[in-house]
């Protein structure tokens, strides 16, 4: 793994109130070096994103994003969400 | 006596609401689509008692291998569900091309018209059902253009979808076999002239299911996409204008303002309710060449 790159992919977060109970998560490194968790649903129509070797892609509508989950192209026009 | 003996017989009026279209050969288009449906129900409650919606993949695999028959029956549902939908489309055309909704009650017509959405909602449904890549998708999907419904996305969403975050598709799975089943069940007998099948109908909506079956058995994808999802057939148009156009116009605004128009058709008066024919066709028209692209895509 590079300096910017996926640690693990897809667990689950622990259930726990709010909107980002249960929902399948990426952990990746940023490039600044922080660990950080992006949901795995796109934020289009929530399709699971599948990870690539230039970041995510949603398999259903096509929309793609960076490593750390910034919307690239596509109908999602918004960045993966990030799970605190 | 002698000039009515030698003038032309008058031919009668066709009567508008009748049988609908005839092909000779085959039977009315209505007696088909009410076989395929029949042999859609049959079949999956066939497979219904194998099926577990807390391991839907691993329960259709466990039908179609384990269960003698069960990859016939789980074909034939699958197959008799789409003729069914493409017959009721074509059902649908020849009825508003005879413009028979002007001699149906309002109420009728209501009941009629919302035939189609339950039926693409419980074929969406029975994809979803799958629990692979495909199914999940099309789930996703699904949950997130209720969510769109103004005012009560959230509720439409967990009331229509549910949640399958843990890969479980309860109430996708509970409105499949009971709730969207009886009321397109109900919405089905309302409208039936004769209760008792026909022998026919049924021998060609099962042939062709069977028939599909043994050619193309339906496919079961890996729990994970590998790469891009298609989805049924019948969505690549509406998937082509997911990928373009904002989701609530291309996913909720549209179908359900073209559903409205179609409600309000029998209302409308007559100028009105031809340009909203026109703009019925073209609406159709449209799809079938979104149908193309997407499939090319």
């Amino acid at each position: 793994m590079g300096a910017l790159g996926i640690r693990s992919a897809a667990s689950r977060t622990p259930a726990r109130p709010g909107n980002t109970a249960r929902i399948p998560s990426f952990a990746v490194a940023t490039s600044d070096g922080r660990s950080i968790r992006l949901s795995s649903r796109c934020p289009h129509l929530g399709c699971t994103v599948q990870r690539d070797s230039e970041g995510f892609v949603c398999p259903c509508h096509g929309s793609r994003f960076d490593l750390e989950g910034r919307w690239l192209s596509g109908p999602a026009k918004r960045d993966l969400q990030r799970l605190e | 006596m002698t000039d009515r003996a030698s003038s032309p017989p008058i031919a009668p009026r066709a009567p508008t609401t009748s049988v609908g279209i005839l092909i000779p050969g085959l039977p009315p288009i209505g007696s088909l689509a009410f076989a395929a449906a029949l042999i859609c129900a049959v079949s999956g409650l066939v497979i219904l008692p194998g099926y577990e919606p807390q391991s839907p993949l691993a329960s259709i695999l466990q039908i179609e291998t384990a269960r003698p028959w069960g990859w016939l029956f789980r074909g034939i549902h699958r197959w008799s569900a789409e003729l069914f939908l493409v017959v009721l489309v074509v059902h649908t055309i020849d009825f508003l091309a005879r413009r028979a909704d002007r001699d149906l009650r309002i109420g009728r017509w209501l009941l009629l018209v919302a035939t189609l959405p339950v039926t693409a909602y419980l074929m969406l449904g029975g994809l979803a059902l799958t629990g692979d890549a495909e199914g999940f998708g099309v789930a996703s999907v699904m949950q997130g253009l209720a969510a769109l419904i103004p005012g009560a996305g959230q509720y439409a969403s967990k009331l229509l979808v549910g949640s399958f975050d843990d890969g479980t598709v309860h109430a996708l799975y509970l409105h499949h076999v009971l709730t969207a089943s009886v009321v397109l069940g109900v919405l089905i007998a309302v409208h039936l002239k004769r209760r008792i099948p026909d022998p026919i109908a049924i021998g060609v909506a099962l042939g062709v299911s069977g028939i599909a079956t043994l050619v193309v058995r339906p496919a079961l994808g890996p729990i994970q996409a590998q790469g891009r999802l298609h989805g049924p057939w019948f969505m690549v148009g509406l998937r082509w204008l997911l990928e373009r156009w904002p989701a609530w116009l291309a996913g909720i605004a549209i179908p359900l303002g073209l559903t409205a128009v179609l409600f309000a058709l029998p209302r409308l008066p007559e100028r009105l309710a031809r340009i909203a024919r026109v703009l019925l066709g073209l609406a159709l028209l449209g799809y079938l060449v979104l149908l193309g692209l997407g499939a090319v895509q």
